[in-house]
């Protein structure tokens, strides 16, 4: 299926190849229980033992449940939830997620994360460059600005969620987390993240790129240092974490090339996580695809069909167990 | 009246609804967003959010929702601000606001081409598209207008009334009757019932009886059910087209 050589198919052939492997692609979920907004859930037989309505659902009359939003139906126990496949980012704690900040505020950074309301970055739940104590004055919420300015980057993790009103506090006190420089960031939908153990990645030779996936969907594509499990030196403090100044050529191209994997990977639909972000790469490598190329149909095509023929694959080892 | 005159000037019967398509995900930048045409009239609607929403604005009780009505061509005038109501109050009614409290919700609609039945297209393009944003609704909404022809020149017995009229038949009409319908699921199972479907809004131009407006109303509930099965059926398409990464 892979063709590396011969002659180039044109735009419209391209198009339609990728048509194809989308169709393949899309019969896998045929089988899935998705619902439509408005529809009620098809119970079965638990429906005497009672049901407790989770997200997405409301009850409509005594024992019928009704979707409030299109997508997947999950279960636990009595439980029944609709998982939407859209929309912006839930937070949990735990998450780890990137963020950019919007307003510098009292006593706290506000930040965008893609979530239904901008999330707070607490001036008490960050650490100071170098591990300092922080004094609790007035000068020091003055000098907010010489830490992170409107429009930095930063990685955060969630430390809390408000259970009254949804709000959201992250907190960067480790030091992997804090200022991201000399990189790029990528926006995929949020449901393309799964949870993982690691967020902070480092892709071995010859990506040699460091990435983190934040769970809000927005992937940071930066230096390898800044993923290593040293994390950022103590010393330096956070200002100096990313690559200062210039970056040189060929690391910018290797992270242009993951950088455009992980676009690859949004546009088809598939699940953003380091197998399948070196998978892809490793694809463009072999079929020489340029960086600027990875994002055209006929590369595409490639990718929905190697993602197809593992399906099968898997179909073959295991029944699809949604 | 001769045999001609159960037609209408563009071929449909009297009780027959234009061509609809339905696009979605087509703004890039937005949350949601949906094309839908009648034939001739066509409206895209973007929906951005739940977001964050200035201190000022913000409910801490639920999301608040804006419209934000864009004319074809020129700037808001006052038909626009009451499109803009109208719209808010009807959106107001299906989304499940509480769920949100504190974010916002804007809804912007850009008309494309008026060719009647402006309203009715706004109101099914902005639900199209809060459903692609994945905003959690009670339930589908469905939007008709019926125009009532001048009665010297329409047959006798209800059939001067015109379902999803043109621009022309909307100007040269007595009256104008525009609903906008939720569909239950219970109605979807019980086969019709008449109870099924909920006015959420109903915004009439012009004088008629009660007569004409309850048989209006009757005809909007039976196009609403064509209308509900043509979303549903794109929504579904819709949807097997994203991906799901695994559990």
């Amino acid at each position: 299926m892979l063709q590396p050589e011969g002659p180039a198919p044109s735009l419209d052939e391209a198009a339609a190849k990728l048509a194809e492997a989308q169709a393949i692609l899309q019969s896998s979920t045929a089988s899935l229980p998705l619902v439509c907004l408005g529809d009620a859930i098809d119970l079965g037989a638990d429906a005497e033992g009672g049901v407790m309505k989770g997200h997405g659902t409301m009850m409509a009359g005594e024992a019928q449940l009704q979707a409030t939003v299109c997508g997947l139906v999950e279960r636990v126990n009595k439980l029944v939830s609709v998982r939407a496949l859209k929309g912006r980012y839930t937070a949990q704690v735990g998450d780890v997620v990137v963020g950019r900040v919007t307003e510098v505020a009292q006593k706290r950074w506000k930040m965008d994360v893609n979530g239904k309301q901008d999330a707070a970055l607490l001036l008490a739940s960050v650490n100071l460059p170098g591990g300092v104590q922080r004094r609790r004055t007035n000068v020091d919420e003055l000098n907010m600005r010489e830490l992170y300015q409107e429009n930095d980057l930063i990685s955060a993790e969630v430390q809390q969620i408000n259970q009254g009103d949804g709000a959201v506090a992250l907190h960067t006190r480790s030091a992997k987390y804090g200022k991201l420089q000399g990189g790029q960031l990528v926006t995929v939908a949020p449901y393309l993240i799964k949870r993982l153990k690691q967020h902070f990645v480092a892709l071995a030779a010859p990506l040699d790129v460091g990435i983190i996936l934040g769970c809000n969907g927005y992937v940071w594509i930066g230096s390898k240092d800044l993923v290593d499990a040293g994390g950022r030196d103590e010393d330096e403090g956070m200002e100096a974490a990313g690559p200062s100044g210039q970056v040189d050529l060929q690391l910018r191209e290797r992270m242009c090339r993951v950088a455009n994997a992980v676009r690859a990977l949004a546009a088809l639909g598939l699940p953003v996580h380091p197998p399948a972000i070196v998978e892809v790469c490793n694809l463009s490598g072999l079929l020489r695809v340029e960086i600027k190329d990875m994002l055209g149909p006929e590369f595409l095509a490639q990718v929905a069909y190697r993602e197809a023929d593992r399906r099968q694959a898997e179909g073959d080892a295991q029944p699809m167990d949604h | 009246m001769s045999s001609q005159g159960s037609l209408r000037k563009d071929g449909r019967t009297f009780n027959q609804l234009r061509g609809m398509v339905c696009d979605r995900g087509l703004l890039h930048r937005a949350d949601g967003s949906a094309k839908w045409s009648q034939d001739g009239t066509s409206v895209l609607v973007g929906v951005y959010g739940p977001k964050n929403m200035p201190p000022k604005r913000e409910d801490p009780e639920k999301a608040v929702l804006e419209v934000l009505w864009k004319p074809k061509s020129g700037i808001q005038g006052p038909e626009e601000r009451e499109a803009e109501i109208i719209l808010r109050r009807t959106l107001e009614a299906v989304v499940l606001a509480p769920l949100f409290p504190r974010a916002g919700i804007s809804v912007v609609v850009q008309v494309i081409h008026d060719d009647g039945s402006l309203l009715s297209c706004a109101i099914n393009a902005a639900c199209a598209a809060l459903v692609d944003a994945g905003i959690p609704m009670t339930g589908l909404l469905a939007s008709v207008t019926i125009a009532l022809a001048k009665r010297d020149d329409g047959a006798g017995g209800g059939a001067h009334l015109q379902l999803d009229p043109t621009r022309e038949e909307q100007d040269g009409a007595q009256a104008t009757v525009c609903l906008a319908l939720e569909t239950t699921p219970k109605a979807a199972t019980s086969n019709g019932s008449v109870e099924g479907e909920a006015v959420v809004t109903s915004t009439t131009r012009g004088a008629m009886a009660i007569e004409e407006y309850l048989e209006a109303l009757d005809r909007c509930r039976m196009a609403s059910r064509t209308i509900n099965a043509f979303a549903r059926l794109s929504l579904d398409k819709a949807q097997r087209r994203l991906e799901l990464p695994g559990t």
